[in-house]
């Protein structure tokens, strides 16, 4: 009895160390991979679409957000129904609107993807090309496109946050936290936007451009010419006029394909998120009234020959939350597939840039570009170009792209001398004219 | 090796308390029978023992023992046997001959050894244990009534355990509160165990539109339960390890009996009903938009769903073999068209001694079920969403969409364990046991073509999700049981245990359909997703047990046990669980009154843990992510390589008391604090982590409470016979660090971890009036700078009174209602009313405020009052929700002496009786149902009602007829 107990006592105490690489010895997870399995240079590639669709699922999101905030779109349509949307369009946002949520976690991965290409360029830079390093070396074209994007990818980033989203009603800004690893508990203090403008411009510019080849894909120069659109935009949002025409003079020029946002013709991850907020989908929004009803945006034609720019489909008639009138509700006819491309940088808005600062500045021949730009939809040419043209203008080009919030911002702040009730911030002068930086930042960053 | 010696250290210092006795010179063999002192049967499986000796055996199937080697001259036979008083008798033993003797066992009558399951099948006598153990006498109960499933068990039958359904759905998930719910890390719910298999207790979601997940429990037949016993905390539950920090289920299925003749039981069970809903489910008083009353529209969606149910079971025994099996299938149609349940189990349950040293058990369960489940818990496409809100009904959804959306979850589920228990020598026992379960579940939903969905349009969607989930425990034990000195008795446990988990998920989603009379979803030509998971998980564990139990008085146990898995965390090699416990019979002291059968104070502690996930421990890691620009790498998860298993112990201290073999009275204090417990810590967007959330030992959580529990028979004629149960349990918890983060919060921004606030707290503004102008007019809700505790959702008192009135023998009157009180709940539902122009206190609010002149009290007076109907404000939706519910009632009788008497030929039992379930419910809660959570069941949102399916009154008439 006793040795019985005790030979199994002893297989007992024997069996410890086999329990112990019994219980490693598990088949790995299939649906993801570790940091390191992707330090080589042959996982380059798939590391780059990443960053670049995160940059897709920012722009779209974040355009269409911005384009109810601003006065483009309206809460309402057949599907309308979340109460977030309803808050842009009233511009009286909740801090847990969880619509902003969704936004700032595709902008905040795309950050993080963005630089850590960067440091994943470093790692592969030490290793042998048996291990996995480059095999051209530093030279390799691969390592220099994955740079080109860590710092292209990476000052859109820091744009979008300048650009769009705010700590208060009327503080533009945003925060990026730097950390060793997921664990560390670093937060980053809040970073207005003129530094955020600063910090993408010196990666675009210093970083970027330097490297441009043919990476972005439309032949030779075309890289350069898109970094040079968007250094001028960004110098245009924060009223830098010189440094503007500076950069937009050697910005993408007519005949140059728009550089987009890529999306999948398919429902779920990929696919263009307007599609279920105001598209074939779902109609949560509906184009303001303005672009149906107003003589200057039809340019007096019953025949709607804007609809090449803006592609509007009816949808439904509603009593509008705001005003209590009836509105005919018209959805944008622009992103009908889910796979439809959105616009980032076009050579439209390059000239209509040029446009601005020279109505500004008296100097050019604004309305020659202006019709430059309403040419290629195929409109006539306008006879007079005023800075109320103008902005009318960008209105339509820059329709869905969320630009024109930045527009009612700066004519209202710069006091740029067009009407203030076609062009001027449309709401209460206290009220959000970014979008708030959430409860999701805020309840996990004591800066805050 | 380090880890080897360690081990083996203790397991020495564990030998050198066995006490290892030696055998006196002159001795001779003892040969008896034990039988009951009433009936005069014989009992297997009864202990006998040489008092002060190690010498003892357990009687074969005849009640037949033998001890060898007993010292010669007077000794003392010490025999027990559950149920039955201990007894000591003296005997003559002749050297070098036989003695016989017949050792007479009387009945305890207040059922004082009644089994109770103290950890990893480990049965005591009730009064022996020395930690509190819940019992539900599962068998007596569905006697009495129908149950949908487990929990329904459960709920209001012990101190402690509050179970709450997530939604009304026939099959929905379930929630156990055990002590208000352990540590902070993992999902808060206890293991559960059937016949010693560790059984998947997951919420499945699958494809949903809303929060609501099909919960595994669904599949069990509660008619094949026989009994169920809760281990309530790490005190009790240390055995366990990392499994038993939020509490153990184990639920033991039905078996048959042992029988001098064979015996052979037909019985046949049937139960016919229906579910419903009440006609004021949704207050028609609170959802109206002026022009349609929307309460009503939404209760007219309910329908009386029809339940039947039949079960043919065949049990019996002979001496050696003992045996149970049953075929039961249960249809059920939910209050809500779309949700419907088809649940046949088979079971099949076997116990013999083959020879008188060795018992084998085999258990085996299959299941084959299928859910309809109804769109809900959200504001697009549910019925209920679509007639309470939006502008008009069925604004965004068409109501002929929405009830042609076919969501049908099929299971095909198999649990089987084998149990061998072998006594080698006397007092040493050997037990292995194996257990597997397997289920393969299917998720078919389509949204057919023609119909127009929101995101989709009118070609159709379908969604088809794979889950196939293996689960193997095996166990191993050795106990050995003697006697140090006279009066001092021990019994030495060592054992191993064993874990694994093999998950594999697919599912893909297609539209575009052209047709809607091919639906498979290779016909869909906009083939949206596929996509699959793997996971695969071990956990092994082995573990000591020492008791002392001294002139059968005094009770010491102490347990240590050392886990491994495949997750620890990046520094941690195994982790150390220990326990111990004392309890004392104060019953057995001359100065104890005489009314007391049973008073025993004791006290416990016992440390469990949580184990992080499987890929937790690791910093981060990759997805690849289909986009416009190709497959690429975004973020898979964040992890915490610093992560440390969370530790969970418990103090437990309490007093069982029997009086007069008619009250019974258990009380209980605990108290708990976990440390390190792991929290999924939601990120900082700005980290670039946002959309994922950190695993973190970052929480600490302190819970106490009181768990009272009485039985009594106050009325006991030869007619008339009440017997009560009543039980309380007050929980209080409260987080008391969360690192260096201030507070989680669940995805709505609502539910909060923070230091110094209970577990799950509202923490939110609170409007606090109104503003107004220099006008007077008004401008809106003031509400507060900072978030305020505004409630919690979990109880802090919970009670059940059970009720049993026999009368005239046969007839049986028998209740159940059970009340919560000090919890609230967000109505979220009321909210998004608001919004929409539905919420008809604030669309009256809003007219009078209009008729009223700004500046006067009247003005103010309901401005107030409006901004307190505020949808942008949160906190005006959070309301308090205790409830009353009658949670059963039922009424049999049983016909069974008359049908004997009569003479019936071949029949031998017949019942019949009616039971309800949800009877109703006394609330001050606005909305339709206190209890339920749109989040199901697994989620930090807790407490939430949003279009969510309130549970539904059942009645069923049930019938029993036994060949």
């Amino acid at each position: 009895m006793r040795t019985l107990f005790t030979i199994v006592l002893a297989a007992v105490v024997l069996a410890l160390p086999a329990c112990d690489s019994l219980v490693e010895d598990v088949d790995d997870p299939i649906d993801t991979a570790s940091d390191e399995a992707l330090n080589t240079a042959d996982q380059a590639d798939f590391l780059i679409s990443g960053v670049e669709g995160r940059f897709a699922s920012t722009h779209d999101r974040t355009g269409l957000f911005t384009s109810i905030l601003s006065d483009q779109f309206i809460f309402g349509g057949s599907g309308a129904t979340f109460p977030t949307y309803q808050q842009f369009d009233a511009a009286d946002i909740n801090l847990d609107n969880n619509s902003v949520d969704g936004s700032l976690v595709q902008l905040g991965e795309y950050r993080f993807l963005a630089d850590n290409l960067l440091e994943r360029a470093d790692i592969i830079d030490g290793l042998d090309p048996e291990e996995g390093g480059w095999p051209g070396g530093e030279a390799d074209p691969d390592r220099e496109r994955l740079l080109f994007t860590a710092h292209f990818h990476g000052g859109l980033a820091r744009y979008f946050w300048a650009a769009f989203f705010g700590r208060d009603a009327q503080e533009g800004g945003g925060v990026i936290s730097e950390l060793e690893s997921p664990e560390d508990p670093t937060r980053g203090d809040f970073i207005p936007s003129a530094e955020l403008y600063q910090d993408a411009t010196q990666r675009l510019e210093d970083e970027a451009l330097p490297r441009a080849a043919n990476f972005l894909g439309d032949g030779e120069g075309y890289d350069s010419r898109v970094i040079h659109t968007i250094l001028a935009r960004i110098e245009l949002f924060q009223g830098n006029l010189d440094a503007a025409a500076s950069y937009a003079e050697s910005g993408l020029i007519e005949g140059d394909a728009p550089f987009q946002a890529q999306y999948l013709d398919r429902t779920g991850g990929g696919a263009n998120f307007w599609f279920n907020a105001s598209g074939p989908g779902r109609v949560q929004t509906v184009a303001a009234p303005r672009f149906f009803e107003d003589e200057d945006y039809l340019d007096g034609d019953v025949d709607n020959p804007e609809s090449a720019r803006i592609p509007l489909i009816f949808n439904t008639t509603f009593n509008y939350f705001i005003t209590g009138e009836e509105i005919e509700g018209y959805r944008q006819g622009r992103y009908n597939e889910r796979g439809a491309s959105i616009d980032f940088a076009t050579w439209q808005e390059n000239e209509l840039m040029l446009a601005e600062i020279e109505l500004r500045q008296n100097t050019g021949d604004p309305l020659a570009r202006i019709n430059d730009v309403r040419a290629s939809h195929g409109l006539d040419g306008l006879g007079e170009a005023t800075l109320d043209v103008l902005f009318t203008e960008r209105d339509k080009e820059l329709f869905t792209l969320g630009y024109r919030l930045v527009d009612q911002r700066r004519i209202t702040e710069e006091g740029i001398d067009v009407d203030p009730e076609l062009h001027g911030w449309h709401r209460a002068p206290d009220a959000w004219w970014y979008l708030p930086i959430t409860l999701g930042e805020r309840n996990d960053n004591p800066n805050f | 090796m380090d880890k080897m010696l360690t081990g083996a250290g203790v397991v020495v210092a564990l030998v050198a308390l066995l006490g290892w006795s030696t055998a006196a010179a002159q001795t001779g063999t003892v040969e008896g029978t034990v039988i009951d002192a009433e009936t005069g049967e014989t009992l297997p499986g009864a202990n006998v023992l040489v008092a002060g000796t190690d010498i003892g055996a357990a009687t074969n199937v005849d009640g037949l023992f033998t001890l060898s080697d007993v010292p010669a001259g007077e000794q003392s036979l010490r025999a027990s046997f559950v149920g039955y008083f201990e007894t000591e008798v003296a005997v003559d033993v002749e050297a070098d001959a036989v003695t016989e003797v017949t050792i007479e066992l009387e009945e305890d009558l207040a059922d004082l050894d009644e089994v109770v399951v103290t950890g990893l099948g480990l049965q005591r006598d009730r009064g022996q244990a020395q930690v509190s153990v819940g019992r539900v006498d599962a068998g007596d109960l569905s006697e009495r009534a129908s149950f949908q499933d487990v929990s329904q068990l459960i709920g209001g039958n012990v101190a402690g355990v509050n179970v709450q359904a997530a939604s009304g759905n026939v099959g929905g998930g379930i929630r156990f509160n055990v002590r208000g719910g352990g540590g902070l890390g993992g999902d808060g719910q206890p293991a559960i165990y059937i016949d010693g298999v560790r059984i998947d207790n997951a919420e499945i979601a699958g494809f949903g539109g809303g929060g609501q997940g099909i919960s595994t429990l669904a599949d069990l037949n509660p008619n094949d339960i026989e009994s169920i016993d809760i281990v309530r905390g790490p005190a009790g539950a240390a055995i366990y390890g990392t499994e038993g920090a939020n509490g153990v289920v184990l639920i033991t299925t039905k078996s048959g009996s042992f029988s001098a003749e064979p015996t052979f039981d037909l019985q046949y069970r049937g139960s016919f009903g229906f579910n419903e809903q009440g006609d004021q489910t949704f207050d028609p008083d609170v959802f109206d938009d002026g022009e349609i009353n929307r309460g009503d529209l939404a209760n007219d969606l309910f329908r009386r769903g029809g339940i039947q149910q039949h079960q043919v079971s065949l049990s019996g025994g002979t001496e050696s073999v003992r045996y149970y099996a049953s075929i039961d299938n249960r249809q059920e149609d939910g209050a809500l068209p779309r949700n419907s349940g088809d649940r046949t189990n088979l079971r099949a349950n076997f116990e013999a001694f083959p020879i008188d040293e060795l018992s084998v058990r085999a258990s085996a369960g299959y299941t084959a079920n299928v859910l309809n489940r109804p769109e809900n818990d959200n504001s697009i496409q549910g019925a209920i969403g679509e007639t309470l809100l939006g502008p008009e009904p069925y604004f965004i959804t068409d109501s002929l969409a929405i009830f042609n959306i076919d969501d049908v979850q099929r299971v095909n589920r198999f649990v089987g364990s084998v149990r061998a228990e072998y006594t080698p020598v006397d007092n040493l026992t050997l037990t292995g046991s194996a257990g597997y379960d397997a289920s393969s579940r299917r998720q078919d939903r389509t949204r057919p073509v023609g119909f127009a969905y929101p995101g989709i349009g009118t070609s159709g969607e379908r969604n088809v999700f794979n889950r196939n989930n293996e689960q193997i425990n095996v166990d191993g034990q050795a106990q050995y049981a003697y006697e140090i000195t006279q009066g001092l008795r021990a019994t030495s446990l060592i054992g191993g245990q064993f874990t694994q988990q093999t998950l594999r998920t697919s599912f893909g989603t297609a539209q575009e359909f052209a047709t809607d009379v091919i639906t498979n979803i290779g016909a869909g030509d906009d083939f949206t997703t596929l996509n699959e998971g793997f996971l695969n998980e071990r956990t092994g564990g082995i573990f000591a047990q020492q008791e002392l139990v001294l002139d059968d008085t005094y009770f010491v146990t102490g347990q240590l046990r050392r886990d491994v898995a495949t997750a620890l965390g990046e520094g941690v090699t195994d982790v150390w669980y220990p326990s111990a416990s004392f309890a004392v019979r104060l019953d057995q002291f001359d100065f104890s009154p005489d009314v007391f059968t049973l008073l025993r104070p004791r006290v416990a502690y016992g440390a469990t843990g949580n184990l992080p996930g499987v890929v937790d421990g690791e910093a981060l890691r990759f997805n690849a992510r289909a986009s416009g620009f190709g497959a690429g790498a975004t973020i898979g998860s964040v992890g915490n390589p610093q992560l440390v298993p969370e530790r969970v112990q418990e103090f437990e201290a309490g007093v069982d008391a029997d009086i007069l073999d008619r009250y019974s009275v258990e009380a209980t204090y605990y108290y708990s604090f976990a440390n390190n417990s792991i929290i999924d810590q939601p990120l900082a967007f700005s980290t670039g982590f946002g959309g994922g959330t950190l695993p973190s030992n970052v929480g600490g959580v302190e819970s106490q409470g009181v768990e009272l529990g009485l039985g009594l028979t106050p009325i006991l004629q030869e007619d008339v016979r009440l017997d009560l149960n009543l039980n309380y349990a007050y929980q209080t918890s409260e987080v008391t660090d969360t690192g260096e983060v201030e507070a989680i919060f669940d995805g709505f921004d609502i539910n909060v971890i923070k230091e110094g606030l209970p577990r799950s707290a509202f923490f939110i503004e609170e409007v606090i009036g109104a503003q107004f102008d220099d006008q007077g007019v008004y401008i809106g809700p003031e509400a507060t700078a900072e978030r305020q505790v505004l409630g919690q959702p979990i109880p802090e008192h919970t009670g059940g009174l059970r009720f049993n009135l026999t009368l005239f023998q046969n007839l049986s009157v028998s209740g159940l209602a059970e009340v919560a009180l000090g919890h609230q709940v967000y109505n979220n539902t009321l909210r998004f009313a608001a919004f929409d122009g539905t919420n008809a206190e604030r669309n009256r609010l809003s007219t009078q405020l209009a008729e009223e002149t700004p500046g006067t009290a009247e003005y103010e007076q309901v401005a107030e009052a409006l901004a307190r109907t505020n949808p942008l404000f949160q906190g005006n939706f959070i309301e308090d929700a205790d409830y009353l519910k009658m949670r059963e009632l039922s009424v049999n009788y049983d016909f069974s002496s008359l049908v004997r008497e009569a003479g019936i030929a071949g029949l031998s039992t017949v019942r019949l009786g009616v039971s309800a379930r949800n009877l109703f419910t006394i609330t001050g809660y606005s909305g339709a149902d206190p209890e339920i959570n749109f989040a199901g069941s697994r989620s930090l949102s807790r407490g939430q009602d949003f279009l969510t399916l309130p549970t539904p009154r059942q009645v069923t008439l049930n019938v029993t007829v036994g060949f």
